[in-house]
């Protein structure tokens, strides 16, 4: 039923900005936590939806795009390197229970949180070369749930308006 | 394909396992937690070198860190780096907790042992 629709340039950088302008609102209001690496991840709405309406390819190409580019604009290297960690893993993640079928934006989005944030404490242990840093690993689980859940419920609200409209999959 | 009435409980039932498992994490440390001893300083895989929590002092950690020991709990004091993530990590003092500074590779873990001073004088 889906079949491989080509589509333009300037199709994938509106949604690479959509998803940078995520990034950078997000940059702005840092969450009043003592951790570092949490957010509430407003980008990866964008790669939810993404994933939801055109497919894996379309999500991965914006969420590459958006970490590259977010990165250099707000972060650092390392920065890119944490965020590619979490946001690979966590289209992995979300990928395989969207193609299951079984979960919608909710459940697949609140797994993509947990997975990314397990994905950062990975590049990070990697980095300093030991696993003291998952010492917080039930914190970044718990705030993966949370801030997933967050996600998920905004795409759902997102997707019911916009995803019978013109986008039909 | 599955109605969306049934992805709606799939949702619901993997969101309760996900905060179960965070539950129980949560718990497990809560209840085997324990005042530290010390705090292990590691610059990548190198041990950096281990200071007791009572006694207060201020250890630079390579070039790009100052760890302060001070009313046994551990904090940076300084980092060169820009993020100073470590640095707004705050006060340390339990088994376990960690303070990290991934720019400079820095990781302080609290331990239960005591200081590698005497250790390396004895070896």
């Amino acid at each position: 039923m889906k079949e491989k629709k080509k589509r333009s340039p300037a199709f994938y950088g509106s949604l690479a900005a959509l998803a940078l302008i995520a990034s950078y609102v997000e940059s702005l209001v840092p969450l009043p936590v003592p951790v570092p690496g949490i957010r509430l991840g407003l980008a990866n709405a964008v790669v939810l939806a993404a994933l939801e309406l055109f497919g894996l390819r379309e999500a991965f190409l914006v969420s590459v795009v958006r970490i590259v580019l977010a990165g250099f604009l707000f972060g650092n290297l390392s920065a890119v390197f944490y965020s590619l960690g979490g946001g690979l893993l966590s289209l992995a993640v979300m990928a395989l229970l969207q193609k299951s079928g079984k979960f919608g934006c909710l459940g697949i989005s609140m797994a993509g949180g947990v997975s990314h944030n397990l994905g950062q404490l990975l590049i990070g242990s990697l980095a300093v070369e030991n696993f003291s840093l998952f010492y917080y690993f039930p914190v970044l689980f718990g705030a993966g749930v949370l801030t997933g859940a967050v996600i998920g419920s905004l795409d759902a609200e997102i997707l019911k308006r916009i995803g019978k409209r013109g986008y039909s999959t | 394909m599955i109605k969306s009435k049934d992805k709606k409980k799939n949702d619901l039932l993997l969101g309760a396992v996900l905060l179960l498992t965070a539950t129980v994490l949560f718990l497990g440390r809560y209840f085997f937690r324990e005042e530290g001893r010390a705090v292990q300083i590691m610059v990548a895989d190198q041990e950096f070198g281990s200071f007791s929590l009572s006694e207060d002092r201020e250890i630079l950690v390579g070039e790009g860190n100052i760890l302060c020991i001070s009313d046994g709990a551990a904090f940076m004091k300084w980092a060169d780096c820009p993020d100073q993530l470590c640095v707004h990590q705050g006060k340390i003092s339990r088994k376990g907790e960690t303070i990290a500074c991934l720019p400079n590779r820095v990781t302080v873990r609290v331990t239960g042992g005591t200081s590698s001073g005497t250790d390396s004088i004895a070896g």
